[in-house]
Parts: structure tokens; C-alpha cells; sequence
């Protein structure tokens, strides 16, 4: 989604689609899971600071973020989390094993 | 209670978010989550944004908290029927679960276009669900002449912004005076009008679709009153209805507008008796709100899912004599058109709104909205940091308007909002 999205590794919505929700990794590749409670965010952009290419801000105050950013990125959106002053991200970073239906 | 049986029907927002507070609060015992969708849950708010635009893949938007749930999957499964005194859902692959507790966060959906033969065209899309924008992206890729969105709701214009940024031409059509007028009156409306037409939108308003025409495929609108309009692709964007109809036959008090519930999130029965030990929470609630006079609403709000899912959680661990009834204050964003919106509290029923900080003609501007002299509610257009400072007024029903005498502003000028007069289609 964002400016380097063709460059950033492989396509993190077709693995997530088809992988069941127990799988966060293909081929040894896997994404963290960010969301952004965009009623709480103030649009202070530190985030966009810390993890410029995992959020941006368009317009005004319009925050635009990936919403699975490749675990390679883990420090920059850490770094985004801890950075955003009313705690508006939620970042899990892998997928953890589930109980499995009998 | 933190042990047995918890199954949760309806595995998106409030059915993660309602499973995680069950477990964050120390629930032990087995939890099912069941939903008719074949996917894990996922945020719907990006679907009419950035992934119409092509900048978020579908996939992508797969909710944190997933992952580390300790629950049982049933996904593409879904509850076809509750059995209330046995205590058990039947599920669409013959399988029977039974429960000590149920939540039920089954949501809403689009509602049809509502001739099922000229739905059925192909060409003609509504916008809900995962498998929804990846249809619909996929018909804008390939390149309509012309995209008509039938509908100026919140999702009707988002798909419009979204849709125009791709650079194909687009019609909005709705009955109404302005855009987001059943939310947000047509005094705002009216600015978010300006604004799609900047954007190159065709915007027909006090127009109305009476029927969608082509063999095979959608080509043309037929509009009330005569005249067509060419499209070979068309959003239905009407507005959602309420996931109630596997709940037919329990006794429970629900319809297409919601599954009654009180307080506690405890579902009600035909006769207003809460039921033990079945909960609702999400899109599907409609719930008394204690800021309102505790009319019944139900929204259709991303935090009101949320947090109701973690106060019915609360409730069905602790019992509902041990949580306050819910209240959050009703919020909601949306992003079109270069302008970030947010929203506090209810505009419906609003007599009055008033401009108090800033002013249309920069872009930026908070309006408050009024009814018999209370502050109700208040609507941000690119203002977000003014927002929070009207949550206690709105809480305390403060007299309309608020926070006047700002030493570089004009008095407000209070004016009619121009709501619907019933409730907002
Ligand atoms: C395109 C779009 C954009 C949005 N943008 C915003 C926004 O910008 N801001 C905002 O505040 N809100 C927004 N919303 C609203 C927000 O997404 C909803 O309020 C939220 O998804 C509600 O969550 P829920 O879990 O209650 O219901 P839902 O998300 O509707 O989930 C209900 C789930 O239950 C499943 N289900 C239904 N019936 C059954 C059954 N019988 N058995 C099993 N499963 C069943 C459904 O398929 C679905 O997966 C948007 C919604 C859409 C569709
Ligand atoms: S740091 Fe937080 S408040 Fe600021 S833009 Fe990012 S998410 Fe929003």
C-alpha cells in the first residue's frame, strides 16, 4: 500500500488469505498484524516517523498504514507503537498456535 | 463463571474482541468461535478505502489478536439455528455445539438491491465483506466506462473517493439532499458535496434508481421520473441490515434492525425478558443508551463493537448484575475525499447544528449538534484534536452550543441540521 509496497517482499494478502489461522508462515516468510484504533488516533504522525514506510498520513490527517507489514520491519513498527501518544497501534507479530477443531 | 463453555456466533471484530476480553479476564474453559465466513477475522474499514484503491490487498487486513486466541475455529461454518432451552447451535455442516454461554456478534450486511433479478446482473456488487471488495476490485480493474454508486452513505461515498482516485468516472445517485445526510444532516453533507464534485464525481441528488437494466450484465439505470444513466458497473450501496434470520424460531426479540439486548448485553425474548446466558455485542446489538434516554440504537460503529464485545464479556464472566449498563459514547470515523471525519455521539433527532471552531471555507471545521438545547453530538471535517473536548459536554448534555466565547471566533450561529425526520434510510 504504501509508496515501496511492489518492493516490500511477497504479498502479504494472498498468504494471509489462504493460510487458515493457525499458519503465519509460508515458506518461512510471515507478517506481523497491525491495527490502528482510528478513533483514538490524533493524526501526530509520530508513528509515520518511526516506520515511514508502514504509515503515512494523506492530507491533513488522513493515517494510511499497512496492516501486515513483513516481520522484518518488527523494529520500525516496535518502534511506532511505543512512539504513538495515545496508544491508538496494536501490533501482534506472529501468528501463535491455536487449538485445533477435534 | 470461568470455566465451561463459551461459543461465540459470528467470527469478525466483536466476536475476536468479545473472545479475547473472555480470555483476558481469565476465562479457562472451552471457547468456540463460529462464523460463516471462510476467513479469520478481518477489519472491514480499509475495504472501501485503500483496498478499492489497490494499495491494501484483501488478505492484508487479517486483525491482530487472531493469532494468539486460544479458541476452536469453525470458520465457513455457519449457525443456521439456536436452540435456546437446549442450550445449542446448529451449524450448516450438521454439527450441533452446545454451550453454557453464547455471544452473539453476527453483525449486518449489505442490504440487496432490492429486485433479486437485476441484483443478480453481473456488474452489480455491494460492499461488505472481504470476498466483496476482492469482486469489486477486480471489476474496476478492469476498466468500466462508467461506475454508478447507487447510495451517498458513508460506504457509498468512500467507494466513491476511492473508485474516482483510480481515475474512473463515477456516478452517486440518492433520494436524499446531500451526501451522509441520515448522519450528518445536509449542512455538512452539503460541504461533503462540494468536495465530490471537486473530485470530478457526478452527483445526483433528489434522484432516485428505480430499476437497473442490461441481459447478462448491468448496462444502464433507469431513473425515477425518466431518464437513464450508462454504467457497466453499479455499487449498491443502501445501507446494512442485521445478521438475525438464524435466530428465527428462538424467541429472541430480533428483526432486520437488530437483536435486542439490555444493558448487560444480555438478549432479550419476545416479551422484553432477558435470556440467561446469551449475550449480544457489534453491529448486531441494539441496545437502551443510557446518554440518549436509553433508546434503543444500533450502530454500526468499529468502537462500538469494540467495546461492547469486552463489556458483554465482562457481564457473562462476572454476571450482569456486576457491570454498569453499557454507554460508551458512540464514535465513528470515515476518510473520503481528502477530509478525515470523525464523530461523537448521535445526531439523529438533532434540531440544531452549529459551526464552533474553525469554518467550511478553510476545510476545517467542528460542528455541534443540538436537540432541544442539549449538545447530542459533534461532527469533525479535518479537526480531529478539537473532537475530545466536546466528549464532555455531549456526556453531561450541556447546553446547546458548548464552549462558546473563543476569543478569535464569531459567535456560533445555530442553524437546522437538515436530519431526515425519521430515521435515516
Ligand atoms: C466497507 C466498510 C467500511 C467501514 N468503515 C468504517 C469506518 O471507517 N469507521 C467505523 O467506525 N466503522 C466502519 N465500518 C463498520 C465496522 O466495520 C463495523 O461496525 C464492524 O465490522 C462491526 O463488527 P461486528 O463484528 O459486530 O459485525 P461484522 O463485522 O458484520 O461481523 C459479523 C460476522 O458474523 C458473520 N455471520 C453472520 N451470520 C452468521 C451466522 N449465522 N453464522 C456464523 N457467522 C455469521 C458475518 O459473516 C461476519 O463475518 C465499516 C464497515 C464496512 C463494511
Ligand atoms: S502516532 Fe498515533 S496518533 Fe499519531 S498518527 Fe500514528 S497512530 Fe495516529
Amino acid at each position: 500500500m504504501l509508496p515501496d509496497r511492489a518492493a516490500a517482499s511477497p504479498e502479504p494478502g494472498r498468504a494471509a488469505a489462504v493460510l487458515p489461522p493457525d499458519t503465519g508462515k509460508l515458506a518461512g516468510e510471515s507478517w506481523m498484524r497491525v491495527v490502528v484504533d482510528l478513533n483514538r488516533c490524533q493524526a501526530y504522525a509520530q508513528c509515520c516517523y518511526a516506520a515511514p514506510e508502514r504509515f503515512v498520513l494523506r492530507g491533513d490527517e488522513i493515517l494510511v498504514y499497512d496492516p501486515a507489514p513483513p516481520a522484518s520491519d518488527r523494529a520500525a513498527v516496535d518502534r511506532a507503537v511505543q512512539a504513538c501518544p495515545v496508544r491508538a497501534i496494536r501490533v501482534e507479530h506472529e501468528d501463535a498456535p491455536t487449538e485445533r477443531p477435534a | 463463571m470461568r470455566d465451561g463453555t463459551i461459543v461465540i456466533a459470528g467470527a469478525s471484530l466483536a466476536g475476536l474482541r468479545g473472545a479475547e476480553a473472555l480470555r483476558a479476564n481469565g476465562f479457562t474453559g472451552r471457547l468456540v468461535v463460529v462464523g460463516d465466513e471462510p476467513h479469520p477475522p478481518y477489519d472491514r474499514p480499509p475495504l472501501s478505502k485503500h483496498v478499492l484503491t489497490g494499495e491494501i490487498p484483501p488478505g492484508a487486513t487479517t486483525l491482530p489478536g487472531v493469532g494468539a486466541l486460544r479458541a476452536e475455529w469453525r470458520l465457513g461454518t455457519p449457525a443456521l439455528g439456536l436452540d435456546r432451552d437446549g442450550r445449542a447451535l446448529h451449524l450448516a455442516d450438521g454439527g450441533r455445539v452446545a454451550f453454557d454461554r453464547l455471544l452473539i456478534a453476527t453483525g449486518a450486511r449489505a442490504r440487496p438491491w432490492p429486485m433479486p433479478g437485476e441484483a443478480r446482473l453481473a456488474g452489480v456488487h455491494t460492499l461488505r465483506s472481504r470476498d466483496d471488495a476482492t469482486a469489486l476490485a477486480a471489476g474496476l480493474a478492469a476498466r468500466p466506462g462508467r461506475v454508478l454508486i447507487l447510495g451517498a452513505g458513508f460506504i457509498g461515498c468512500e467507494a466513491a473517493s476511492s473508485i474516482r482516485a483510480l481515475g474512473l468516472p463515477v456516478t452517486v445517485v440518492d433520494p436524499a439532499p446531500a451526501p451522509l445526510a441520515g448522519a450528518l444532516g445536509s449542512v455538512i453533507g452539503g460541504f461533503v458535496a462540494g468536495r465530490m464534485e471537486a473530485a470530478g464525481v457526478d452527483v445526483r441528488l433528489g434522484a432516485r434508481v428505480t430499476h437497473l437494466e442490461g441481459d447478462r450484465a448491468v448496462r444502464r439505470a433507469r431513473l425515477e421520473g425518466g431518464g437513464t444513466i450508462e454504467a457497466d458497473l453499479v455499487v449498491v450501496a443502501l445501507g446494512a441490515v442485521r445478521n438475525t434470520g438464524w435466530l428465527a424460531g428462538a424467541g429472541l426479540d430480533a428483526d432486520e434492525g437488530g437483536l435486542s439486548c439490555d444493558g448487560a448485553c444480555r438478549a432479550l425474548d419476545a416479551a422484553g425478558r432477558p435470556v440467561p446466558g446469551i449475550f449480544a455485542a457489534g453491529d448486531v446489538a441494539r441496545f437502551p443508551h443510557p446518554l440518549y434516554g436509553n433508546r434503543p440504537v444500533a450502530l454500526e460503529h468499529w468502537g462500538n463493537a469494540v467495546a461492547q464485545a469486552a463489556h458483554a464479556a465482562r457481564a457473562m464472566l462476572d454476571g450482569p448484575d456486576s457491570v454498569e449498563p453499557y454507554g460508551e459514547l458512540p464514535a465513528f470515523w470515515s476518510s473520503q475525499f481528502g477530509l478525515n471525519i470523525k464523530s461523537l455521539g448521535l445526531t439523529e433527532g438533532a434540531d440544531a447544528v452549529a459551526i464552533v471552531q474553525g469554518s467550511p471555507r478553510t476545510g476545517r471545521f467542528l460542528a455541534v449538534y443540538g436537540r432541544a438545547g442539549r449538545t447530542v453530538a459533534a461532527v469533525s471535517v479535518n479537526a480531529g484534536r478539537w473532537l475530545p473536548a466536546y466528549e464532555g459536554p455531549i456526556r453531561d448534555g450541556a447546553l446547546f452550543p458548548p464552549i462558546t466565547g473563543g476569543a478569535d471566533q464569531p459567535r456560533p450561529e445555530p442553524m437546522p441540521p437538515g436530519l431526515p425526520a425519521h430515521e435515516a434510510a
